[in-house]
């Protein structure tokens, strides 16, 4: 079959010649106590044909044990564990002043499976100042319940996403991304539980019910600029969230990052992300006036995060880089409490999660 | 005794291999150079014609000697030979008026350059689309489209959803971006948005009352017939919601373009 392939390559010109590969391979542990997640990932990408087309691939797991709130209260064993695997692959047509570009993800966890396909297209204007940006992405995703043999509950969403980059000088860039992402299907979580509260004060659970649909909208402004006179780049991100279930969010990140000579950098960064309730999100719901809807999901209360972290990189060879990162992290929850023992009203207190995240990986071309 | 078989099988691979040898021989004799700001080089003789690329200050393209005088009243336009990324080349006109400087003067690059034909692209036109989407549902819309930029243009449209049901009202704006591959043919990326007026509650969805919103997306290839036409299909997804409730579909989309 090779040398059919390669005959056909001979005979008809087809001029397939290797160019640049991009290889970039990292893991990610996080640890909050309650669970820890070990996230390897590695990616690689090949131009051919004179550049004209770029092939990607990648490949990432999460390996996941927790005994976080959500499964102690209410699991049978008041730990879990789970593995995610996904695979992914692009390929990228570069054209006259533009590209466009095709991608699959593959993603599969014992009970939750998830296929998503995206198309997107990129401009320059105004001789490469400026770039467009249009992205397309469907998913269909299927929820699965390992309590339940045969529960299968579907769950689609489509996204559309716009980018503008614009170029003001040769120290700095911005861009503006509005994203927008529709939901239609089971969006609850196949364990989770609402807390009723009892008059005695205890609490139990009752598998939750959030709409079926949610239609999710950002725009974030993005603004690097490099100092020349201290070696050193700021990125700041500003982004905005808006959903249909009333959830508000803003998130602020900067990043700094400085050269200390030619072989080693150092990035600093901070972020902050605070946000509003669902509108029908309550802790715990009265039993004698439950509302349509009703939810256990912490991440629809009110909470804000911070997180401050350093990236270490050393840069060798001509375009090869190896990297750590350490950062810390932390959940504090305004209205979603640790219900901790249901039957105890004592030991409920808000919520809040403190994170290690370490991580480490290399990247380059060759 | 004659191996045929291998005779034959030479003969062919030798032809197949003379076939795909170069057919045109590229002089390069006289050039077109830009010597300002950049400058808009569109797809006919005139700039209501739709641009086709952007030449910046010192890009040089093989141009003919004979200029050709811009139609319905335009100034002089030279007739210069533009590269596509992936070895396609296309007429492409650049006004006499702009920045630019001519240098060569032989014969040979003139007749080459006019050796190609002229694919000129309306600027602006109207489009009908027809889409299918699931369950039944259609779309369709008239609209206004226009490309103030190379591969790219915005559209107003207006149009209806047709579901088992009943027809109702859409409306919105557009943006995309088309690439152009070879010859006739682009590829298209497309985002719209707009508004959805059910004609009565539950008519498009669930719950739907009597305003929703509407975005859509979609890819696929257009074929540009000339100036006065063009017909795309293309895969559609499509987004109708309220705060309650959505429909999330998928589909086709055609469409024929009427240049104005």
């Amino acid at each position: 079959m090779m040398k059919r392939i390669l005959f056909v390559i001979i005979l008809f010109g087809v001029p397939v010649h290797a160019g640049e590969t991009t290889f970039e391979s990292m893991a990610r542990y996080y640890n909050d106590s309650e669970t820890q997640v070990f996230s390897p990932h590695t990616r690689i990408s090949s131009s051919i044909m004179k550049d004209s087309v770029v092939i990607g691939a990648g490949y990432a797991e999460d390996v996941v044990v927790s005994a976080s709130s959500d499964v102690r209260s209410w699991s049978s064993k008041g730990v879990i564990s789970d593995l995610r695997k996904e695979e992914s692959g692009d390929l990228t047509f570069n054209l006259q002043s533009g590209s466009v570009t095709g991608y699959f993800i593959q993603s599969d966890e014992n009970d939750y499976h998830s296929q998503t396909y995206g198309l997107s297209t990129t401009r320059d204007f105004f001789q490469k100042n400026t770039t467009l940006d249009i992205g397309v992405g469907l998913g269909v995703d299927h929820v699965g319940n390992s309590h339940e043999i045969g529960f299968n509950a579907p769950m689609q969403h489509q996204n559309v996403t716009i980018g503008i980059t614009q170029v003001y000088s040769p120290v700095s860039i911005a861009q503006l991304l509005f994203d927008f992402t529709a939901e239609n299907g089971f969006l609850s979580g196949s364990y989770r539980l609402a807390r009723l509260g009892q008059t005695d004060g205890s609490v139990i659970g009752i598998p939750e019910n959030s709409p079926n649909s949610r239609v999710r909208e950002s725009l974030a402004y993005k603004y690097n600029h490099f100092f020349k006179s201290i070696n050193s780049s700021l990125a700041t991100t500003l982004r905005i969230y808006y959903d249909t279930w009333d959830v508000k969010s803003a998130t602020l990140e900067e990043r700094l990052s400085h050269d200390y000579g030619k072989h080693f950098s150092m990035t600093y960064n901070i972020r902050y992300y605070q946000q509003g309730q669902a509108n029908f999100y309550q802790d715990k719901y009265d039993p004698t006036n439950l509302p349509v809807f009703f939810t256990g999901n912490k991440t629809l209360s009110n909470y804000f995060t911070a997180l401050a972290g350093l990236r270490p990189t050393f840069h060798f060879g001509k375009d090869w880089e190896a990297y750590a990162k350490v950062e810390y992290y932390i959940e504090r929850f305004g209205n979603f409490t640790d219900v901790g023992d249901p039957l105890n009203p004592a030991d409920d207190k808000l919520y809040s999660i403190n994170a290690l995240i370490l991580g480490a990986g290399f990247s380059g071309k060759f | 005794m004659i191996p045929v078989k291998k005779y034959l099988a030479s003969f062919f691979t030798l032809l197949a291999m003379v076939s795909i040898l170069p057919t045109k021989v590229w002089a390069v004799g006289a050039k077109l150079t830009v010597t300002g700001d950049e400058v808009v080089i569109y797809s006919g003789p005139n700039n209501r014609y739709r641009p086709l690329a952007n030449a910046a200050k010192g890009e040089s393209f093989p141009v003919s000697q004979r200029r050709v005088l811009g139609t319905k009243g335009g100034s002089e336009f030279y007739k210069v030979l533009v590269t596509i990324r992936g070895g396609d080349r296309r007429i492409g006109y650049i006004s006499a008026d702009d920045p630019v400087q001519i240098e060569g003067t032989t014969e040979a690059a003139t007749d080459d350059v006019d050796s190609y034909q002229t694919i000129a692209l309306a600027r602006s036109a109207v489009q009908f689309s027809f889409g299918g989407l699931k369950d039944s549902n259609y779309e369709v819309a008239i609209a206004y489209i226009k490309y103030p930029a190379p591969n790219f243009y915005y559209k107003y449209f207006v149009g209806q959803l047709i579901t088992p049901i009943t027809g109702n009202f859409l409306g919105g704006i557009e943006i995309g971006l088309d690439h152009t591959l070879a010859g006739h043919w682009s590829i298209y990326g497309l985002v719209n948005t707009g508004v959805a007026l059910p004609a009565s509650a539950n008519a498009v969805f669930p719950g739907s009352s009597s305003l929703a919103a509407q975005l859509q997306s979609g890819f696929g290839f257009r074929y540009s017939v000339g100036e006065f036409a063009a017909v795309s299909l293309g895969i559609d997804q499509a987004t109708i919601f309220s705060n309650n409730n959505s429909l999330l579909s998928t589909g086709y989309l055609a469409t024929l373009e009427v240049g104005l």
